[in-house]
């Protein structure tokens, strides 16, 4: 649906120049919901904009639909860009205009006859739950309405792409939550394709499918959004997860010497990362029965991304030195990731116990 | 009651047909010169707008010459810009004195900062509208009919109604060399023959014109404020 290739933008002000996006190539398919997640200053909202040429790539192509975007002329870009639409953090709504003529600016020129106007805003106000709102200013309406009726308006072209600019980051967390339902909504009724960028990966966890992690204008990473929660390669992308959970923050206490994980000896702290089907298993408790060992759960952090589960737990365990061993090459076995964290065995001297 | 005013200002009740003259004169020079000012006023603050820098139909070269031209314009005081545009005001209306020759200065004179009220109008419509309208495909004209002068509207109201009270201003100057109206009465009866009630009664004409262009302003903006 969308394609990216090779794209650059660079700002130029006569004095200095601003690498702003550098080589960036990526594939949206059609009724995809592909995010773009970077903190700010990555580029990600000047590369939002090469795609539908509010920023005009210094070099690079832009196809949508297979056809190179750059190339075309200012009146034909136009009419493409009816067929993307978009969504802002500020939601950008005319003040001057009611939630009814909000939506039917972009339908001048569409040659739709009043009563098929009013029936397609009718319809529209539908699909986002504001029906109600349809002679409301602006004005009048709390941030989540306001997003709502921009999504309306994005939508009333009957675009197959919407670019979403950090839609949600004005928004708290329960009115973010009921957008991000609704766009789901929208890729499952309509198909839509979604390119959503973000700072936050609550947002990529809960309604992405494929993610890119953009920094200093480039993709550093990108994938499904279980293979990136689970397999994050790149620094920067785990910080952006270890901002979304706590089993992290663990590490901070740790460094402190903090009295309450205060390990003794004979004691093995690890952290323990697992992947969707394996979790139906009792392991944690089969190998403590099995081995003989104590295994306590410090904290623990459960996500579910896209149905499936990804967990990642900080476990203590405690018993014989070889019995540990055993218990964690139990779990390696079937699969789960073990890192030891802290070693506070001492083999020699329990081997001098023992002879 | 007549007794009263003849106590109270009896210059005035000499003069009351020049006074009626005067006050239609200074109407005629308010609303002429104000409509075509407007006219060429709202257009330039719109070049402006669009020409300047990150502009829909950025132009720097544009804008920059016309900014030199208002600010020329701005800078020099009224009473000399009448005599420095003698030949132009000759050229265009066939005189350069009575009423008719004041318009031509006038429109010199409200035009400049006309259009930068404009401007400053339109500037404070928000970006992202724009980026808004433009990711649905409007061209620059759409964008400035239909988002430009419809979201800018309260500010455009505010900078009309500030331009029209400072040309009330501008026309007992001009009135003052020539151009008749209420500044021409002031000036001839008040100062130069001491009729103090004739000034006085001039000013609270001029006054309740400024309150009414002001209240009109206001409503205005009210109404159309959400």
């Amino acid at each position: 649906m969308i394609e990216l290739v090779d794209v650059s933008k660079v700002f130029d002000d006569g004095k200095n120049k601003v690498q702003a996006v550098s080589k960036v190539s990526l594939k949206v398919n059609k009724s995809e919901i592909y995010g773009i997640i970077g903190f700010s200053g990555a580029g990600k909202s000047t590369l939002l904009r090469c795609i539908n040429l509010l920023e005009r790539p210094t070099s690079g192509k832009v196809l949508f639909k297979g056809e190179d975007l750059t190339t075309l002329t200012e009146k034909e870009l136009r009419k493409r860009r009816k067929k993307i639409g978009m969504i802002f953090q500020n939601f950008n709504l005319f003040n001057s205009r009611n939630v009814y003529d909000n939506i039917a600016y972009p339908l001048k020129g569409a040659k739709l006859s009043k009563e098929e106007e009013i029936k397609k805003i009718r319809a529209l106000l539908d699909l986002v739950g504001l029906r109600d709102k349809e002679h409301a200013y602006p004005s009048q309406l709390s941030g989540g309405q306001k997003q709502r009726v921009a999504i309306a308006r994005a939508l009333a072209n009957d675009p197959e792409v919407l670019l979403c600019d950090e839609a949600t980051s004005a928004l708290d967390p329960k009115t973010t939550k009921s957008i991000l339902s609704l766009l789901k909504d929208l890729r499952e009724k309509l198909g839509l394709t979604i390119i959503l960028i973000t700072h936050e990966m609550e947002v990529i966890k809960e309604i992405c499918d494929r993610v890119a992690i953009m920094e200093d204008g480039r993709i550093i990473e990108e994938g499904s959004v279980i293979k990136i929660f689970s397999k994050p390669e790149k620094e920067t992308t785990n910080r952006f997860i270890e901002g979304s959970s706590n089993a992290d923050k663990v590490e901070e206490l740790l460094d402190a010497n903090n009295n309450i994980l205060k390990i003794k000896e004979g004691e093995v702290l690890t952290r323990v990362h697992y992947l969707g089907q394996v979790t139906r298993e009792a392991i944690i408790s089969e190998a403590s029965r099995k081995f003989n060992i104590n295994a306590s759960i410090l904290t623990g952090n459960i996500e579910v991304i896209n149905k499936t589960l990804i967990g990642k737990l900080l476990v203590l365990f405690s018993g014989r030195p070889e019995n540990i061993e055993k218990g964690i090459n139990y779990f390696k076995e079937r699969g789960i990731k073990v890192e030891v964290i802290k070693d506070e065995r001492n083999f020699t001297k329990l081997d001098s116990k023992c002879s | 009651m007549k007794e009263i005013l003849q106590s109270l200002i009896p210059n005035v009740l000499n003069i009351k047909e020049e006074l009626i003259l005067g006050i239609y004169q200074t109407l005629t020079m308010v609303t002429v010169s104000g409509t075509l000012s407007l006219v060429v006023g709202i257009l330039l603050g719109v070049v402006l707008v669009v020409t300047r820098k990150n502009g829909i139909l950025e132009n720097t070269r544009l804008y920059a010459i016309i900014e030199k031209i208002i600010n020329t314009f701005r800078s020099i005081p009224f009473v000399i810009l009448i005599a420095l545009l003698i030949p132009v005001t000759r050229a265009i209306v066939g005189t350069a004195i009575g009423t008719k020759g004041a318009i031509v200065p006038l429109i010199f004179g409200t035009v400049p900062f006309l259009s930068r009220q404009i401007e400053n109008a339109l500037v404070e419509v928000d970006k992202g509208i724009i980026e808004a309208a433009k990711s649905m495909g409007s061209s620059p004209l759409e964008i400035i009919f239909r988002v430009y002068l419809r979201e800018g509207l309260p500010g455009i109201i505010r900078g009309i109604t500030i331009t029209f009270i400072s040309l009330i201003g501008l026309t007992a100057i001009a009135g003052s060399v020539g151009g008749g109206g209420l500044g021409d009465l002031a000036i001839r009866y008040g100062y130069q023959r001491f009729q103090t009630d004739v000034t006085i009664v001039t000013v609270i004409i001029l006054l309740i014109l400024v309150s009414i262009v002001q209240a009109v302003g206001n409503f205005l903006i009210k109404k159309i404020s959400h």
